[in-house]
């Protein structure tokens, strides 16, 4: 047979388009049952977004309290690290502190005549 | 290209005031179509199924800017054709690693010649995914050529070109078949 017998004027082919229906057609009306449940399935999709559009909305309140006892745990060990640090630098302070040269020229008086020692404490500041 | 039909319009603004109810009677007046749509573009039916209720829940989303003087049915066929593109684009970075070798026929029918079959999968896996997809709308669904490169982005002489591909591609196949016979 003469192919081009079955090409139509706007350049279709009757057994390509046929061959095609066969595969990529959509069940038609025939089958109604299969409608009816797509479109219910359709429904249900829609209705669960609507109904949990406040979903995300509950994640942030969720997240928030989360990130809200992180903060005062956080700030908590910060304090008390703060603290301790105060005590043992002001008992270093205390133990490590360079005598004061009134001290020093109190007690150095090796070497320093009598007088010259007590003049030196009594000017000294 | 025509307006909505007055009853349709009606429903339209029903939806767009919130009524579900009114949404459902255009789920239900057009999702043969979209499917149709959804499938000439998709390799199977399942993500053809997937593509159409992602639309569908996207056209609802965007009913606020929905403009109830133009086709509901144009609008919510390009809202398909881009998530049917979308299905497609996720299906293809999934299946990256074992890419299957045919295009899959879920329909059988059980009449159609394994040869036949066997030829036009050959054929269509053969075809780019574009004129796969302009040749199923126009020739199986009847959309025009304007139409199709509406919905699926493209200018109607590319649609028109990619149809006459298509066509030559497929009657090779086929062809040879008809021939042997």
């Amino acid at each position: 047979m003469n192919d081009d017998r079955r090409i139509g004027a706007d350049g279709s082919d009757d057994e390509v388009t046929r061959a095609l229906r066969r595969v990529y057609a959509a069940p038609r009306g025939r089958d109604a049952g299969y409608w009816n449940e797509l479109a219910a399935r359709i429904m249900s999709h829609i209705a669960l977004e609507e109904d949990q559009w406040w979903q995300p909305f509950r994640g942030w309140v969720q997240g928030g309290l989360m990130a809200a006892a992180v903060t005062a745990l956080v700030v908590g060990l910060a304090l008390g690290r703060a603290r301790r640090s105060e005590a043992q630098l002001a008992y270093r302070t205390i133990i490590e502190t360079p005598r004061t040269l009134s001290l020093q020229l109190a007690t150095e008086t090796t070497g320093l005549p009598g007088r010259e020692a007590t003049l030196r404490y009594v000017t000294a500041p | 290209m025509t307006g909505p039909r007055a009853d349709e319009r009606d429903i339209m603004l029903a939806a767009q005031r919130g009524s579900r109810e009114a949404f459902e009677l255009l789920v239900r007046a057009h999702q043969q179509r979209a499917y149709a749509v959804a499938r000439a573009i998709v390799g199977t039916h399942e993500d053809a199924e997937d593509a159409v209720q992602d639309a569908f829940l996207h056209a609802y989303r965007a009913l606020d800017r929905f403009r109830p003087e133009q086709p509901f049915g144009a609008w919510l066929h390009r809202i398909v054709a881009n998530a049917a593109l979308d299905v497609g684009r996720r299906r293809k970075v999934r299946d990256a690693d074992s890419l299957p070798e045919s295009v899959t026929m879920p329909f059988r029918d059980p009449a159609e010649s394994d040869e036949l079959r066997r030829r036009l999968s050959e054929g269509l896996a053969g075809l780019s995914d574009r004129q796969r997809a302009v040749i199923v709308m126009h020739d199986v669904e009847g959309f025009t050529h304007a139409e199709i490169g509406d919905m699926i982005g493209m200018p109607e002489g590319t649609a028109r070109s990619d149809l006459h591909h298509a066509r030559v591609a497929l009657r090779r196949v086929l062809g040879d078949l008809r021939s042997e016979r």
